[in-house]
């Protein structure tokens, strides 16, 4: 690997030599990725390169390996080791993503969607219903302003009312990125947020997500190389499952590794 | 003469499509179970079995729809917990002489545990294996009951008191035959107040229906059953409108999505299907009281599918669509058990009909022509109709409006928001797409 830690507090999530295959697929063969805080950094590579599965380590939502098994690696997320908690538990430590598909809830409006997402809510527990109301009545009334922001921030006002399954595909995508927001996250991961919609709307959500970045770590999964160039502080390249370079958007453009494995003599 | 007015019921009609489907299931049922009412020479035990499965079902339907209409597990093993209820409630009181507090409270708490066991698949389970592996829970309890001789089967009422699998329901036994419950309404003092209401009124209702001569215990019970029917649905309503109910559906929609947001779905999913577990048995106490004895073949797994006839006709996800639901199905099936609306429809569209009788004898189409034999063919072709057609039953799911959430706001942030809203709007698409953009431009 290229990338050696030189100074750990700067890292916000470490990803060491995770190995992981489904059957007889390495989908990940020893790759290894370091966050820094408050940075856009991209993971760029080519299909099947095992962009996804790494997210899906990295936030444990795959299911947990048998010590015997040669699988394994280890994650440290704000220096504490986080491989075994389950994914909700992982979500909870502040390190929240997104799906390349978009996940909503259809049969609920926009604002609900939003108001489902915060975490720990005293309203979700069960004894509560009935014990606490006035806690509750609060804590919504403080939710939902804060949902109103963030549709404010998102500029999806006008779906307020609607139902998720009333909304196009490219305001899918900013409700699903409105939902991350309300949990309070650290650290975001994007799982292509720009596939499949027009390239205006693409670039506003990346105005969004920058827009973020002073607050929060962005780690994000682009197949829009202007984008990734462009914007990104870092960028790390993977293909069949091994990270094979790392550096400035300037040092990848060059490297004559990534050219061949993904980029193309074109580009 | 006061005419009808026409246009405003078909106004209503555009504005609730399924008040027409829900009129013309309801106007059948009705006429059906009025002309079984005027049959019967004791109007009374009609309509005292009727409110007793109605209610009975209603609270056991309502905790089905918990679990399929609220948080989308599909669990087709409900009749386990009717079971659990009625059995382990009867037999520690009957048999092993606990007080009938104590009997039912273990009941409900037995039913609660296999409950929150049938959830633990759910972490792994996708819901359609979670409806096959309930089926196979439901029957696996039935069997218990049925082949577990030394503790699950009652020593029988004559000598020699071998046990057998009948197991005699003493609490009921014993209400019906205590005083006062053991007396009919007529002759308590009570009646002449609802006679003076009568006499009020001038319509002889209670007179025309028989209720002199209902019993006591069958008016207390209905009562309590009333009482509690009304707590669970005011208690199922009030999870549903809470938090908890909004995290339920979307766990229902998406449960992936619930997870990267950092909540524990099977959290939700134990609670729930635990919840609904005490629920349903407590209906399975209620159910016992239909017997003065049962036996483990009164749990088929038929319990289960009429308490899915009553959920989907209904309407998935609400309480009302579920009494709907219940209230037609039971009345439908209902009037098809009297006797006479077997016979006389058998009389004029059966064999003894003059106009196809011989030939519908000589095809032995006969047997089909009882409505108590065609009962599960009728239900069963309008629960596929509805399946097709109106998936979300004759009143659905209401969707969820934000009032509830905006009416928490002062008015100044209200009307803040809804500006906003309507601002946004009223701008184009392509106006909205590049508000953003331009601003940056001009700065």
């Amino acid at each position: 690997m290229t990338v050696e830690p030189d100074d750990c507090d700067q890292y916000h999530l470490e990803a060491e030599d995770i190995h992981r295959h489904f059957g007889g697929v390495k989908a990940l063969d020893g790759a290894t990725v370091f966050v820094k805080k408050n940075k856009l950094i991209s993971l760029i590579g080519p299909n099947g390169s095992g962009k996804t599965t790494l997210f899906n380590v990295v936030t444990c939502w795959l299911p947990k390996t048998d010590p015997f098994d040669e699988d394994g690696g280890k994650v440290v997320f704000e220096k504490e080791r986080i491989d075994d908690l389950s994914a909700h538990e992982a979500a909870l430590t502040g390190m929240i993503r997104t799906f390349q598909t978009t996940r909503n809830w259809q049969r609920l409006t926009t604002l609900e969607n939003l108001l489902v997402a915060p975490p720990n809510q005293t309203g979700e527990s069960f004894l509560n219903i009935f014990l606490k109301r006035k806690k509750i009545r609060e804590e919504e009334r403080k939710n939902t302003l804060k949902a109103i922001e963030v549709l404010e921030f998102l500029e999806i006002m006008h779906i307020r009312d609607q139902l998720a399954e009333e909304l196009s595909g490219g305001q899918l995508k900013l409700l699903s990125l409105g939902r991350l927001l309300m949990t309070v996250p650290s650290l975001i991961l994007l799982d292509e947020p720009m596939a499949g919609i027009n390239p205006t709307l693409g670039n506003k959500i990346m105005d969004k997500i920058l827009e973020l970045k002073e607050n929060v770590t962005i780690f994000l999964i682009e197949h829009n190389m202007d984008v990734v160039f462009n914007y990104s502080d870092e960028i790390f390249v993977m293909a069949s499952g091994k990270m094979i370079a790392h550096g400035t958007p300037d040092e990848i453009e060059t490297n004559r590794d990534v050219i061949e494995a993904y980029l193309g003599e074109d580009y | 003469m006061k005419r009808v007015d026409v246009s405003r019921f078909s106004s209503l009609v555009r504005k609730h499509p399924e008040l027409l489907i829900g009129l013309a299931l309801a106007i059948p049922v009705v006429l059906l179970y009025l002309y079984a009412l005027t049959t019967l020479e004791v109007k009374s035990k009609l309509l005292f079995s009727t409110a007793s499965a109605l209610l009975v079902f209603f609270v056991g339907a309502i905790s089905l729809d918990l679990e399929v209409g609220s948080l989308g597990l599909p669990n087709f093993g409900k009749v386990a917990f009717f079971a659990l209820g009625a059995y382990i409630s009867a037999l520690l009181y009957s048999v092993y002489d606990v007080s009938y507090l104590v009997a039912v409270i273990t009941a409900l708490i037995i039913s609660s545990l296999f409950g929150y066991v049938l959830s633990i698949p759910t972490v792994r389970l996708r819901a359609d294996y979670f409806a096959i592996m309930t089926i196979a829970g439901g029957e696996f309890i039935r069997f218990v009951f049925q082949n577990e001789k030394r503790w699950l089967w009652a020593p029988s009422i004559l000598p020699p008191h071998t046990p057998t699998q009948i197991i005699s329901n003493r609490a009921k036994i014993e209400l019906t035959n205590i005083s006062p419950f053991n007396m009919r309404l007529g002759d308590m003092d009570i009646y002449h107040v609802l006679e003076s209401i009568e006499n009020l009124l001038r319509i002889r209702i209670f007179t025309a229906l028989d209720i002199d001569q209902l019993f006591v215990w069958e008016v207390t019970l209905l009562t309590v059953f009333f009482l509690i029917a009304l707590a669970t649905y005011w208690f199922i309503e009030r999870i549903r409108r809470s938090p908890y109910g909004r995290t339920l559906r979307a766990i229902r929609e998406d449960d992936i999505t619930v997870t990267s947001v950092g909540k524990d779905v099977f959290r939700f999913r134990w609670q729930v299907t635990t919840i609904s577990a005490f629920i349903c048995g407590l209906a399975g106490v209620m159910y016992a009281f239909s017997f003065n004895a049962f036996e483990a073949s009164d749990f088929r797994p038929e319990l289960t599918f009429v308490l899915y006839f009553y959920v989907i006709i209904g309407g998935l996800g609400n309480g009302k669509g579920v009494f709907v639901g219940t209230a037609l199905v039971t009345l439908f099936m209902q009037a098809a058990s009297v006797e006479a609306v077997q016979r006389n429809i058998y009389m004029h569209v059966g064999p003894d009909s003059p106009l196809f009788g011989s030939f519908l004898e000589i095809l032995q189409l006969d047997i089909f022509i009882n409505p108590f034999n065609m009962r599960y063919v009728v239900l069963g072709t309008i629960l596929i109709l509805f399946l097709i057609f109106k998936p979300g039953g004759l009143i659905p799911e209401p969707r969820t409006d934000n009032e509830k959430y905006l009416s928490l706001l002062t008015p100044y942030e209200r009307a803040r928001s809804d500006e906003a809203v309507s601002a946004r709007q009223s701008l184009t698409e392509k106006e909205r797409l590049f508000e953003g953009t331009e601003d940056e431009n001009d700065s």
